[in-house]
């Protein structure tokens, strides 16, 4: 029973009847830790199992159908823990014979399907099937032996593997015999570990460093702890419990030490043991407790199995005892942990151990070099009493630092509840999913914040914002994806999450897949995307028959949901100013004051400023058109106020992205050069009219010249003769207009832009309003199409109201009367009449009023 | 900054794939794993689900609404290597207009072309191929491929807008563009060129891992044109292309400029009608969205991530 805390005290730990443990040292750490009590009895008898035939160091043991993998000469044994002195059967191995098995691993995935484990030798691993007795598959890749090989806990059919060649390769069980995925480290690397929470992370080890991956980007490691330790590091092994990042690992250092890779910045949470190099180190199922074998004495090297992994970096360490043990540590408080030995070197060398969680009991099975099985018994006693379940860490304030009170201890749970509820309730649920037993895990979970700094409410906020902590999406794609290959679903799987603007230019929608995540047993999934991965692996061409089943189906439901914003705010163009904006008067500065006043309704004042503007740019008030053009010597649209200004304010306004605003002056301007006579609509002849207005400007300016003596700044400075100014004249006189002429293209340009706007916003009126300013219409535009009417006497094609050949007129459906004009007629069928008269009778009637049979209203 | 307009609870059986507003922005049409395709009547304060289209036998990865002067036409890719073209054919009754199944693996996305090229749409697929399929005047489909466009998967393409023709470089600017995404990591960008033949144009190189969406912003009111890209690494680029300078004729001069790192996947970037604003969703659920100001800086315009 352990219970402790960093710079509180009161925690009590019984193992075996030891003392309580004294109060760990004050820290400033202050972190979440987990706790459980068991006690484990040495007493208990152990059995060994010789099996002589199988001499191998490889050893692995499948906790759910509880058999056990033993290396041999050429072959694999298999053996079940009821009868652990017999071999069920033996596995050959194919050729190359000389090469030993080094590494087994069951495929835990999926608990329903049929058997299945990778065996590693030399350069290749093999993926053996135990219903065919046979590998079913051959991986081939690395260019030198590896090191260890390990099936992705929460990814389907994925492979990791770690070789001397310097790769971290990631393979595709089910699909093909190359590697998906290369990861190139620096030299060879050693040891590899899948995250039990997070399906894509993986840990690996090259010499003294640690190096964590994400394989969804592994062109750099996520996170790299540089000289992790100061040797070599022999294992690694991450912490089961959901949501918590504990990596473990153990080195020839003599360090095990726990990371914790969970708060912002990763870092050491403790050492264990500086006592000897350790070999092995594990954590036990309920992650609470791990197991480790201790490297030892010479007779290890002097076996030829190990070709490539333990015996180089073994040999010559500091003479450790001559003895070998297999323990058991706690974590009895931060900086401490309490080693348990529970096997002790009565016996040989132990070459691997693993757990077996049943109930309350906990069985240890070792395999040691003297090719005997070994199963110790460690009882685990639940908790029993509700305050023991609620057991928790006292502040130092209220309780001191030795006393323990249970009383006050399920006191201090109702206050420590309220911050903690969701977690544990979410931890437990998670747990009692994913456990193959139905051991129920009395966690007790607490942070420890007495320093109370910013700093751990960073790191306690990252933590609660850790995804198990509430179901969102993320979960969702998660325990889906779960199912699926990851390059696969890379591949094939474009997007299921996304913002996009669409429609309407104030539209912004954003769709997401929202999922309820529960634990539930197995059920049947259908999900189409599962199903049709399945069958692009090679299960023939039988789309959506295809059902999968799942062992763990997070998912009760999804919520796809599309969710549709408005940003008209954040646009520079608006819908109702188009809506209210009047683009056509004869009186310009009316319909100036008016656009003043929509755009104040709208609280668009820069626009008002604008508007103001150009109805003094266009005032026209009581000035004579040769005051107003010549006032400064010059045409006014050649002053400052004119084409300068009016150039730089479309500018802006472009550069706004406001191309509303733009294209309404240049309307607007459009307009007064209209009204002024300055130029003419292109679709009256154009070369008359500019010829008139030559000859009419000129002469007003020559008799303006010749009436004042007064002449510009600009003609004073230059030395051009009066000809030459009234040349100068002449040939501006075609560009005085306020509006460039050089820049027509660009105006029908945003004017075009403007009125496809208007025509997304449905605003067809103002549209066609607006493209009358266009100086290049489309050539279609006046007329989109032209009707033809087949005479149904003479069958000769006309476009009138009545054929031109046998002079017979198009006739209404319901009165019968030739029909003069508007005429509103069935697209389908061909029948109509009589506008008037076809919208009162299709308020009644849905059919053709000629009785064809046709349902006209359909396409009305 | 936002007000919601409209929430739809889709009701799909499986995860959504996309959802895609038509031209008006009165329909919103949605995919998902489920199969099916289905039209919502997405007016103000309506959700009305109008039509659940099931004739895919797949996942279906995008939809794409084609312009209305053509009629109301929806394209959707699947899995199912098929892209099927849905028509209006009365009011609110669609149906299969016509199946395209000129690609070997999953039709990852499709994309209408500007409706100054007629009724064209374009598709990528897995098998590396893209398919530039047009219905001509006698009512058939043809279909030009490119094909090994991406030979490792394409995942993504975009049309450029239709830019006004230029009285010196006509062919040149008014040429029909694309641009895609792959898995080769590479931006590509593609032209027809006088013979109706697609060339690649440019090579666009700039992220490190599978390129996972293009977009080519539709603004033409510039002097320049802009194309967003989003890679698995989570790099965000923005290429850019000075269209005034007249010796740039052929758009060949592209400048890059990362906008953005992201510390997971970037999937899919959408720039604003008005294209000055750019969103980019991200692995975490997130949407970020970025507005140019006029000096042509990026800068992330909402904190309060949408995502959430």
């Amino acid at each position: 029973q352990i219970i402790f805390n960093n710079d509180v005290a009161a925690a009590t730990l019984r193992l075996n009847g030891a003392t309580p443990l004294p109060t760990a040292t004050p820290t400033k750490k202050a972190f979440f830790w987990s706790l459980m009590k068991f006690t484990i009895n040495t007493e208990d008898k152990c059995e060994a199992y010789a099996h002589e035939n199988f001499h191998g160091d490889a050893f692995a043991f499948d906790s759910r159908n509880r058999f056990i993998l033993l290396g041999g000469n050429g072959r694999t044994g298999l053996v079940h823990l009821d009868q652990l002195d017999k071999v069920v059967c033996s596995i050959d191995l194919k050729s190359p014979f000389k090469w030993h098995v080094t590494n087994y691993e069951w495929d835990l995935f999926n608990s329903n399907e049929c058997e299945r484990y990778l065996q590693t030798r030399n350069k290749i691993i093999e993926i053996v099937d135990v219903k065919y007795l046979e590998s079913i598959q051959v991986l081939e890749g690395h260019a030198r032996n590896i090191n260890q090989a390990k099936w992705a806990p929460l990814k389907r059919n994925v492979i990791a593997s770690t070789s001397s060649d310097s790769f971290i390769m990631l393979w595709d069980a089910g699909r093909s015999a190359k590697p998906e995925i290369k990861i190139k480290s620096i030299g060879e690397v050693d040891c590899l570990s899948w995250s039990k929470s997070k399906e894509n992370v993986l840990a690996s080890t090259f010499n003294n460093d640690i190096k964590i991956y994400d394989i969804r980007m592994t062109n750099k490691a996520k996170k790299y702890l540089k000289n992790a330790h100061c040797k070599k590091i022999f294992s690694l092994d991450w912490c089961s419990v959901p949501g918590e990042e504990i990596l473990l690992s153990s080195s020839k250092d003599k360090n095990i030490k726990l990371w914790n890779l969970n708060m912002l910045n990763e870092r050491l949470m403790e050492k264990l043991i500086e006592e000897f190099p350790c070999w092995k180190a594990k954590f036990t199922p309920l992650s609470l407790c791990f197991g480790v074998i201790p490297t030892c004495q010479s007779n290890f090297m002097n076996t030829n199995f190990m070709q490539n992994n333990i015996n180089h970096h073994l040999h010559k360490e500091e003479t450790v005892k001559n003895e070998t043990f297999l323990m058991t540590c706690q974590i009895t408080a931060l900086n401490e942990a309490k080693i348990n030995r529970i096997v002790s070197n009565q016996f040989d060398m132990i070459v691997d151990f693993d757990f077996h969680v049943n109930d309350d009991l906990m069985d240890v099975i070792t395999w040691s070099r003297d090719q005997n099985i070994r199963v110790f018994n460690v009882n685990l006693q639940k908790f029993k009493s509700e305050s023991d379940k609620n057991f928790k860490i006292k502040n130092e304030d209220e309780l001191g630092l030795h006393s323990l009170n249970k009383q006050h201890l399920s006191a201090l749970h109702h206050t420590t509840n309220t911050t903690n509820s969701s977690r544990k309730s979410s931890f437990s649920e998670n747990f009692n999913g994913t456990s193959p037993n139905n051991f129920t895990f009395n966690v007790v979970s607490q942070y420890m914040n007495n320093d109370r700094d910013s700093s751990f409410n960073l790191a306690e906020t990252a933590i609660f914002s850790n995804d198990f902590t509430r179901p969102n999406s993320q979960n969702l794609i998660k325990s889906q994806s779960s199912t699926i290959l990851p390059h696969e679903f890379l591949k094939k799987y474009p997007k299921c999450f996304g913002a996009k603007f669409s429609g309407l230019p104030e539209n912004f929608i954003f769709f997401t897949n929202e999922g309820i995540s529960t634990s539930t047993k197995s059920k049947e999934s259908e999900y189409g995307l599962s199903s049709s991965l399945k069958r692009n692996r090679g299960q023939g061409n039988n789309p959506g028959k295809t059902k999968i089943t799942s062992s763990k189906s997070f998912l009760k439901r999804i919520i796809t949901k599309v969710v549709i914003f408005e940003i008209a705010n954040s646009l520079t163009i608006r819908r109702d100013l188009a809506e209210k904006y009047e683009i056509k008067s004869d009186n310009l500065e009316k319909l100036c004051n008016q656009n003043i006043q929509i755009a104040a309704q709208a609280g668009r004042y820069d626009i008002i400023k604008i508007w103001e503007l150009f109805k003094f740019v266009t005032y026209t008030g009581n000035l004579s058109d040769e005051a107003t053009s010549l006032e400064f010597g010059l045409p006014w649209p050649c002053s400052t106020f004119g084409r300068t200004l009016i150039n730089n304010i479309i500018d802006n306004y472009v550069e706004m992205n406001d191309v509303q605003s733009a294209a309404m002056i240049i309307s607007k301007l459009k307009l007064y050069d209209l009204n002024m006579g300055l130029i003419k609509l292109n679709n009256q002849p154009r070369d008359s009219v500019e010829s008139q207005e030559k000859s009419k400007k000129c002469s007003i300016s020559s008799s303006f010249d010749e009436n004042n003596d007064r002449t510009s700044s600009i003609f004073e400075n230059s030395e051009l003769s009066d000809i030459d100014i009234h040349e100068k004249l002449w040939t501006n006189n075609k560009n005085i207009g306020l509006l460039d002429p050089n820049r027509t293209k660009n105006f029908d340009l945003l004017l075009n832009t403007y009125c496809n706007l208007l025509h997304k916003w449905g605003l067809f009126n103002k549209r066609i309003e607006m493209m009358e300013f266009l100086n290049d219409k489309p050539q279609n535009m006046d007329k989109k199409f032209e009707c033809f009417k087949r005479c149904t006497k003479c069958s000769t094609q006309f476009t009138g109201s009545k054929c031109s050949s046998c002079n017979s007129s198009l006739k209404c459906s319901l009165c019968e009367l030739p029909v003069n004009g508007l005429v509103l007629y069935c697209s389908a069928c061909g029948c109509g009449g009589h506008y008037d008269h076809l919208i009162e009778w299709f308020e009644r009637h849905d059919d053709c009023p000629s009785a064809c049979g046709c349902r006209c209203v359909d396409y009305i | 900054m936002t007000s919601i307009l409209n929430t739809v609870d889709t009701s799909h059986e499986d995860l959504i794939h996309d959802a895609a507003l038509d031209y008006y922005g009165l329909k919103l049409a949605t995919c998902s794993s489920d199969r099916s395709v289905k039209i919502f009547d997405a007016q103000k304060n309506q959700k009305t689900l109008i039509e659940d289209l099931r004739k895919h036998e797949g996942p279906v990865w995008q939809v794409s609404w084609a312009h209305p002067m053509f009629g109301n036409y929806l394209a959707s890719c699947s899995y199912d290597k098929k892209v099927i073209v849905w028509k209006e054919m009365s009011s609110n009754k669609w149906t299969p207009f016509y199946i395209y199944q000129g690609h070997e693996s999953s039709v990852n996305t499709v994309s209408w072309a500007p409706c100054e090229f007629g009724l064209v749409f374009a598709c990528g697929s897995s098998d590396g191929c893209i398919s530039i399929v047009s219905l001509s005047g006698d009512g058939n489909w043809i279909a030009r491929k490119i094909d090994n466009a991406h030979p490792t998967g394409c995942t993504s393409l975009n049309w450029a807008p239709a830019f006004p023709s230029d009285d010196q470089n006509e062919s040149v600017f008014s040429a029909k563009r694309i641009v895609s995404g792959g898995c080769d990591n590479i931006v590509k960008i593609w032209r027809e060129d006088q013979s109706g033949q697609w060339v690649l144009d440019q090579n666009l190189q700039g992220h490190t891992d599978w390129v996972r969406d293009v977009a080519w912003s539709q603004n033409i009111i510039h002097n320049k044109t802009n194309i967003a890209s989003c890679s698995q690494s989570g790099k965000v680029i923005i290429w850019s292309c000075d269209l005034s300078d007249t010796t740039n004729g052929a758009l060949s001069i592209w400048k890059s400029k990362v906008l953005h790192e992201f510390n997971t996947v970037a999937w899919h970037v959408s720039w604003s009608l008005t294209s000055n604003m750019l969103a980019v969703s991200t692995g975490d659920n997130k949407v970020t969205i970025w507005k140019e100001d006029h000096l042509g800086k990026y800068e992330c315009i909402n904190d309060d991530k949408l995502g959430n």
